[in-house]
Parts: structure tokens; sequence; C-alpha cells
């Protein structure tokens, strides 16, 4: 069949929705945010150099600090050009800047099922590198989250430490199905979005509620201690 | 009387480590030709097994419903209350295999596509996803089936899913048949016109439709090849692996059934 061309459908593409909760508390200042938003743009060129996760990942972007920032409304990844510029400063309001993420991904829902948009469950990745702090902000509720959210659904959640962040509690407020490591050092950044920019492209094209092997290689492992992640 | 000309093959996703799809297909009294397409659900940890039953088992349920049924005489009333009977004796089966070896039914997850089709009749039957369609005298395209499709991408159900009955769906068609397929969700992107925006709503929705421009050179090829069926069938499997940039890159499990009734045999 090597003779054989066949012309092939032209079909709209469903949609992964994905959104970053990026922490720029005061102590990411310097290096750190500076590797957060070289990673971020990273992530972009990777996502839009690929033909099928251009047209389905859509991401969004909350940065906080103790205000909570949408820096990046819901859109499709097509260039590297686009994408904010975070700057460090001010307390660690998680617990709020994930019930933004978490009223971002139901908005964005009911988006696709008013126009019956086929749709992946939405991720949400949280990157801090301290602990929740500040004014009205409580872990527990911020698990309680999490764990309902996963139970019932609505969404994924991927939290990742870096630096001097909590590990104990990123532990303590993950669910069931949730991904939780710590990243080797500021320094690995790069290579950690790199290997996210690679899971979220095979989540986009995995199907049958398969589960995606997110597995770094040996060589290019941004985590501590986790030869396996999942 | 003409003849049906039958290929088939399988390959894997890129990047998983070994095929979840099944298939299979035979003929009965020389006209009517069986094809079965099962997709072992990705994520579930003996689906491959689950597959290979609804293959293999449902070929058996199916010659001997044949073997008790006159084609002819089915109606579409009939067919569709008999399907719910055939899905549970399959389904007593995965029961059977699921106590024998201590495994939970749910691992063994998988579709199920069924056609039977005469010259002139075409019964379908699915539950969960996939495609499987059909060209009339007409030399027009249909699909014979509309997948189930859950909220989220990749949610469907199986046949060992709860509630059986309100999963199976059955179909008949009466007509002149050209050719038959079916195929698993692997290869729907590049086969079907699937989502589709419409032009007025702006809404997406499904059209389920056979895309000409994919199917009618792959009949002719069929047709006017002169290899024997396992030559044609490797090439086949080559074409689902890279047959188009496409297919190369698909990460799920990709299989098709496909039939050329050529009068002229």
């Amino acid at each position: 069949m090597e003779k054989l061309r066949v012309e092939t459908a032209e079909n709209f593409q469903q949609k992964c929705p994905v959104v970053f909760v990026l922490d720029r508390s005061g102590s990411m200042a310097g290096e750190p945010i500076n590797e957060v938003n070289k990673g971020i743009v990273a992530f972009a060129e990777n996502m839009s150099a690929d033909s099928i996760s251009k047209v389905r990942v859509e991401l969004s972007i909350i940065a906080y600090d103790n205000n909570i920032d949408v820096v990046r409304e819901f859109a499709t990844v097509q260039t590297n050009v686009d994408m904010p510029t975070l700057y460090a400063g001010g307390l660690t309001h998680t617990e709020s800047a994930m019930i933004k993420a978490s009223e971002l991904v139901e908005e964005r829902k009911a988006y696709y099922k008013a126009n019956k948009i086929p749709y992946y469950r939405p991720y949400i990745i949280l990157l801090t590198d301290g602990q929740t702090y500040g004014e009205n902000q409580s872990v527990t509720r911020l698990g309680e989250l999490i764990k309902n959210a996963e139970k019932n659904k609505k969404f994924q959640f991927m939290g990742f430490g870096v630096a001097d962040a909590n590990m104990d509690e990123l532990n303590s407020i993950k669910g069931e199905t949730s991904i939780v490591a710590k990243i080797a050092g500021v320094d690995s950044l790069a290579t950690f979005f790199t290997w996210l920019s690679s899971s979220i492209d095979a989540l986009s094209k995995s199907g049958d509620n398969e589960e995606v092997d997110m597995t770094p290689d040996e060589d290019n492992n941004p985590f501590i201690q986790t030869a396996h992640v999942g | 009387m003409g003849k049906w000309k039958l290929i088939a093959a399988s390959s894997k996703g890129n990047g998983h480590k070994e095929c979840q799809d099944s298939f299979a297909y035979d003929f009965f009294n020389e006209d009517i030709v069986i094809t079965i397409v099962a997709d072992g659900a990705g994520s579930y940890s003996h689906s491959k097994i689950g597959a290979r039953i609804v293959t293999k088992v449902g070929m058996q349920i199916i010659k001997k419903y044949l073997n008790d049924n006159e084609l002819l005489s089915i109606t579409e009333e009939k067919w569709k209350k008999d399907v719910l009977f055939l899905m549970e004796e399959l389904r007593s089966y995965f029961y059977k295999v699921s106590n024998r070896f201590k495994l939970n039914i749910k691992s063994l997850a998988s579709t199920v596509i069924i056609n039977i089709c005469s010259p002139n009749k075409l019964l379908a039957l699915n539950i969960g996803d996939g495609r499987a369609g059909y060209l009339s005298n007409k030399n027009e395209w249909y699909s014979s089936i509309s997948p189930y499709h859950g909220e989220e991408v990749g949610q469907t159900v199986f046949i060992t899913s709860d509630n059986l009955q309100n999963n199976v769906r059955a179909y008949l068609y009466e007509g002149e048949f050209k050719s038959i397929f079916s195929l698993s969700d692997g290869v729907e992107d590049v086969a079907f016109e699937c989502l589709q925006e419409d032009v007025v709503s702006k809404k997406i929705y499904d059209k389920n439709l056979p895309f000409e421009g994919f199917f009618n050179p792959l009949i002719n090829y069929i047709k006017e090849s002169k290899k024997s069926q396992e030559e044609l069938e490797s090439e086949f499997e080559k074409f689902l692996m890279n047959g188009t940039p496409e297919l190369e890159l698909e990460k799920d499990d990709k299989t098709m059934v496909i039939g050329v009734y050529d009068e002229k045999i």
C-alpha cells in the first residue's frame, strides 16, 4: 500500500485545559522567578511546536502572592511570544490562588458544555517555594478543596515544590490521584518545565482514560528521589 | 453471485507497549460476513484479554445466532431485542473468566462493534466508542453505529460496565451494500468527519460520517490488488502504522476491518 494515497478528514480538536498556579511571593525574587519566566516560555515553545498540542491544550496562568492575578486567560498556545512575565514580592496566598483556579476550570467547563466542545479533565498545576501563608489562608480547607475536586472528577491536581517549599504541606493537601514532587533545585526548573511540557503533550493525546506514563528520563530528572512520578 | 473481500489489521498506538485492540472476521453461508472490533480500555489491567474475549467468543455467539435465525427474516424489532440477550451471553463469559482467574470483571473492560452483513441487509451493534459504516449502491458512505461518548474525552462504556442493557445500541439497514467497515477510535480522526462546527450555531457536534477521501482510495486499492490475503493484510498493518502522518503520531491503538463486495468474483 505504499502507493495508496488517502485524504484525511479535518476535525475540530478536543480541548485539554491546564491552569498553572505560580507562586511569585517575595522568596521567589531573583533567580527563581527568572527561571520560572524562562520555563513558561520554553513550555509554550514546546506546545506550539507540536501540531496536536497546539490546537488541544488551552493554558491559563494564575500568578499569586497576596494578590491573585489571572495573567493569562484560557487560550491555546500557538506561539511562545504571548507568555506573561512574573515579578516576585508579597505573601503566599496559596488557598486563594487555588480557589481562583478551580473557579476558572468550572467556568471553562461550562463554556465547553454550552458549545458542545469535548474536553479532557482539567489539570491544575501548582508551583511553590514556600507554604500557605497570610490572612484567611487555611491549609485544611485547601486540602479539602483538592481532595473533593479529585473525588468528584472536577480537576486533577499536580503540586510541585522547589527550594524551601514545605513538602509536608503539599503532601497533606493532595488527593488520591494527585501528583506531588519536589524539584531538585532552582537550577532544575528548566528541566522541570521540559518534563511538564512532554507530560501535558502526552495527556492531550491520550484516550480511553488511559494512564499516561510521566516517568522522567533518568538523565533529565528534575525531581529529588523520584524515579517515578505519580 | 459476487463475493466479499475482507482485510483487517491492528497497529499499536505510538508509545504504547502493546496493542489492546482485537478484531475478527468470518463468513457465514458464503455471502454473509461478520466483523468484530474490540478496543480494550487503556487504563484497565487486563483489557487486552477482554478485547480478545469479545472477538473470539463474540464470533461464536453470532454464528450460533445465524444458525438459529434466518438473516433475511430478522426484523429491526427482533434484532433490538435479541442483541440484549447476545450481549448478556457474551458478558457471562467475562464473569467466568473473572471468577476463574480471580480478576475484577472491570479490569477486562472492552468496547464492542459488530457488523453482520449480507449483500442486502446489515445488522450492527455497539457498546462504547469507535466507528462503523457502509457504502451504499449509490456510492454514498454512511455510518452504521453511533458511538457512546461521555462528558470528558475518552469516557465511554464497555461490555463490563454496569447497566449493560442501557449501553447496547442496535441498528438494522436494508439496501445494497458495496462495502462495510469497523474501526477503533484510534483511526477515527483521519477516517471520519467527527467533531465539526455547525456553521450557523457555531456549536461543535459529532457529524459521524465516513470521509470518502479516505475510504474510496482504500476500497479501490483492495478491490484491484492481486496480492495474497496475507500480503494485503501485512500492507494494511503498515498503512495503519504510518500510512499518513496523523496515523504515525496517533497514541491510541488503531484497528480496522474493511470488506468490499465484488460482484464480478
